[in-house]
């Protein structure tokens, strides 16, 4: 599979204003990945990380101070209009809805700035792809963050992009609606449509990226497929244990024993969670544990994506 | 064709006709002029009735324009929408101008209304003394105001108390522009400041059209002149300005 964006040694500073004095803050230290046809490809960091400044660039809205970036085989300064005619993307939040027109009008209305003719059954069929048929002629101003959200996507799909980014598509939003936005994102990719995204819920990106880069302070700390990224750091087992009676001072001695956490539970009794090299049986860390409280029940998981994540940028 | 059709759903769908302030700006205020000048012309009957119907007229297209076109730009920060704007496929340019024709197009419709207020219900007789001048004149006048409402959206965008500057201008363009008292009758100060803008020209062309005194053709083409500069001005403008925009990740902060 050919590579839809190439990205390379991108660089890019802000000047802000400190106490009244001008100062550069570099938002991208110089950052390299590439991009296949049809993948859903996960950008995850902290916030200021340089996430953002990444999608912008990528969108052309923001020239980046140095580096390459090509998109379909275009380089972003020189073909800037070849480019936004092959790409869209929505910013997260409720943001960037025209309030007073109904979802119909909204998608009209881009479809105008996109020099498209789209006629209104097609338009319904991408509020149908969205779930907000019903709503395709209600005024936009009484609509929940969650169906704004979902009116985006169905404005992002106006212009049949080749490419798309969703920065934070599921910000804010409760459960089952983000749910159903993440249904949305996976028949996108289902349809060869390149997926640019990026999120602070790790479940939602080892869920449906093909590949992630986590990025920190303007550097990519490692990129690959979610399995790769949780294996980097498999060399810990994570344990969480039921007890009582726990000597507190005992357990933080125990040398093998990192990222201690204690919380007190109902009827007195104390949960812990730690992680535990993954060389050991599960019966020598319950014998280890043992010591220094009554197990009651002990629990062990695999590395989750979140884990490795927080492992990188702490 | 698409630009027409994006003019269209312009000022079918973005043209807020709900808002109350422009109801009064375009319903109400030419009310308020026009009794003001029905008292006027009972206490001294010789002023030219016709002139100041038509600057009862531009006040409120003047105001609705000085509004919604400066407003245009600065509106679409405030909603999250400029970005999207700027990402897609229409330059800047086109939308502000498709904006500013709408907002003036509606100000033409103000200009009419007040004709129809003056002749409905105060029952004043309009004449002109040349009636082709007089709508070339105001043809210009409204080129005039597209190119004055593309300035202004652009450089209230710049601005995040565009409102206090808005209400600060109201007036003094329209006292500039010749509205009231004729540009020579000004202080030698102003006068070049009056010719800088553009609707100077087609008011002066507009009064001399509707008074029957010798037509120079001088200020309609001034005023097309003018207007057109500030055309070109606003198109580099605007490029420069978005390309700042997109150097300096200021694109949608407010």
């Amino acid at each position: 599979m050919s590579s839809i964006i190439k990205v390379n040694n991108l660089y890019h500073e802000y000047t802000i204003k400190n106490n009244g004095k001008k100062e550069k803050k570099v938002a991208l230290k110089g950052i390299n990945f590439e991009v296949k046809q049809g993948e859903v490809f996960g950008l995850l960091g902290p916030n200021g990380a340089g996430k953002t400044t990444t999608i912008k660039i990528l969108t052309t809205l923001l020239i980046p101070k140095n580096g390459n970036v090509t998109l379909l085989d275009k380089d972003i300064l020189k073909s800037p209009g070849y480019i936004r005619k092959n790409i869209n993307f929505m910013l997260g939040g409720e943001r960037g809805i025209y309030n007073r027109l109904t979802p119909i009008e909204y998608l009209k209305y881009f479809s105008l700035l996109y020099k498209i003719k789209i006629p209104d059954n097609k338009l319904m069929e991408l509020l149908e792809l969205v779930g907000l048929e019903k709503n395709a002629n209600e005024e936009t101003i009484g609509f929940s963050k969650g169906m704004k959200q979902r009116l985006h996507i169905a404005r992002v799909l106006i212009n049949n992009p080749k490419i798309v980014f969703l920065d934070e598509p599921t910000i804010g939003l409760d459960p089952v609606i983000s749910e159903e936005v993440r249904l949305i994102i996976s028949r996108l990719s289902k349809k060869n449509i390149t997926v640019i995204l990026t999120t602070h819920y790790m479940q939602e990106a080892d869920d449906l990226c093909d590949r992630i880069a986590i990025i920190d302070e303007g550097e990519i700390k490692i990129i690959g497929t979610p399995t790769f990224i949780k294996s980097t750091h498999s060399d810990v087992k994570f344990y969480e244990v039921t007890c009582s009676n726990l000597d507190e001072v005992g357990i933080f001695s125990v040398e093998e024993i990192r990222n201690l956490a204690i919380k007190t539970i109902e009827g007195g009794l104390k949960l812990i969670r730690f992680e535990y090299p993954v060389t050991s049986t599960i019966k020598e860390v319950q014998k280890e544990i043992n010591q220094f409280c009554s197990i009651i029940k002990i629990n062990i998981r695999d590395v989750t994506l979140e884990d490795a994540y927080i492992k990188l940028v702490r | 064709m698409i630009a027409l059709r994006l003019l269209f759903f312009n000022l079918i769908k973005f043209t807020d006709l709900r808002n109350k302030f422009y109801q009064w700006i375009i319903f109400c205020q030419p009310l308020i002029f026009l009794t003001i000048l029905y008292f006027m012309l009972k206490v001294n009957p010789a002023i030219n009735i016709d002139k100041y119907i038509f600057a009862v007229g531009i006040i409120s297209a003047w105001s609705f324009i000085l509004y919604a076109s400066g407003t245009a730009l600065i509106s679409e920060k405030w909603g999250g929408t400029f970005e999207l704007i700027l990402g897609s496929n229409t330059s800047l340019f086109r939308i502000v101008l498709t904006k500013s024709v709408c907002n003036s197009l509606i100000g033409l419709l103000n200009i009419c209304l007040t004709i129809l207020y003056a002749q409905i219900i105060y029952g004043f007789e309009i004449h002109t003394s040349n009636l082709i001048l007089s709508i070339s004149s105001l043809i210009v006048l409204i080129y005039s105001l597209i190119s004055l409402g593309m300035v202004l959206a652009v450089l209230c965008s710049l601005f995040n108390n565009v409102f206090e500057y808005q209400n600060l201008m109201v007036f003094p363009f329209l006292i500039l522009s010749g509205l009231f008292i004729p540009v020579n009758d000004l202080p030698l100060i102003f006068q070049p400041i009056s010719y800088v803008i553009p609707m100077t020209w087609s008011i002066k062309s507009l009064y001399d059209s509707l008074i029957g005194i010798e037509f120079s053709y001088f200020y309609l083409l001034g005023g097309i002149l003018i207007s057109s500069f500030y055309f070109v001005l606003t198109y580099i403008f605007i490029s420069k300005i978005e390309l700042i925009f997109r150097k300096t990740n200021k694109i949608g902060v407010f």
